[in-house]
């Protein structure tokens, strides 16, 4: 039998996540206003400072109690990385900016220069697909499933509806990226819907004990 | 399908998180297929039926 840690009632905030969360938050435009308005170096200096910071998030909320918030060890491990995905695709795209302002380089150089950004935003695509496979519990895996899916379905929707608009001349073009982030919203919808309905399901449970 | 896991829990006063750690999964799994939202994979049936110490039609039935 499984034993956890029951002597502390954890909440959201007492996992990595929502932290990280408002690193990459709070951290993006400070580190948009270092690079346009001191430097470079100012920016490099503040990248490393949040990286940092990063790591200690992780290292500080780890444990079986936040294990517990999450529902598993592989949820918790999900979001850990996807957060620090998130903060590389920040790195990542301040530096193919900067160099891109600076005067693109030409060749196989230029293709290592959209790398940048671009490889991040892959790494988030296969630390979803590493949750899926790694996820021991089934219903949580259904959970994650379940708002890919919804996911998905927003891509799908927005996507053919966008095309064919901007195929009649009606809306202006968008870079092909933009899927992502769409599929990432509908992610967040899904999850969303579900934990509605595992609220509304929380209120019918009156406390832990079974009267 | 209709299931007796709140009944079963409440004979041994057991809390859903409770089942949940002898079950190893999460509570909310626990919440959902008590609650009729999510129907268990036939090895997650074995394991509660085995937990409970009972078949596993003695705990699901079709609705």
């Amino acid at each position: 039998m499984m034993t956890r840690e029951k002597t502390k009632q954890a909440d959201l905030w007492d996992t990595p996540g929502p932290w990280l969360g408002m690193l990459v938050g709070i951290g993006t435009p400070l580190l948009l206003f270092a690079y346009n308005r001191i430097g470079g170096i100012a920016a490099i200096v503040m990248l490393a400072t949040i990286i940092a910071i990063a790591v200690a998030i992780t290292w500080r909320f780890s444990g079986e109690h936040v294990v517990r918030v999450y529902g598993s060890r592989a949820l918790m491990r999900y979001n850990t990385r996807f957060m620090l995905a998130s903060l590389a695709y920040v790195a990542g795209m301040l530096i193919a900016m900067g160099i891109y302002n600076e005067g693109m380089p030409a060749g196989p150089l230029a293709y290592a220069v959209t790398l940048l950004p671009t490889l991040p935003t892959l790494a988030m695509i296969v630390v979803m697909a590493c949750y899926l496979v790694e996820e021991q519990d089934e219903y949580l895996r259904h959970r994650a499933s379940l708002s890919a899916i919804i996911g998905l379905g927003l891509v799908l929707v927005l996507g053919t509806t966008w095309g064919f608009l901007e195929t009649f001349g009606l809306v202006p073009h968008i870079w092909a990226w933009w899927v992502l982030p769409v599929w990432a919203i509908g992610l967040g919808i899904g999850q969303a819907l579900v934990s509605r309905r595992e609220r509304v399901a929380e209120a019918d449970h009156e406390g832990e004990k079974p009267s | 399908m209709k299931n007796r896991l709140k009944v079963l829990r409440a004979e041994r006063d057991w809390s859903q998180a409770d089942l949940a750690d002898r079950l190893e999964v999460s509570r909310q799994s626990v919440n959902a297929i008590e609650k009729g939202r999510y129907d268990p994979s036939l090895p997650l049936a074995f394991r509660i039926a085995e937990v409970f110490d009972l078949a596993i039609e003695d705990i699901f039935s079709r609705d």
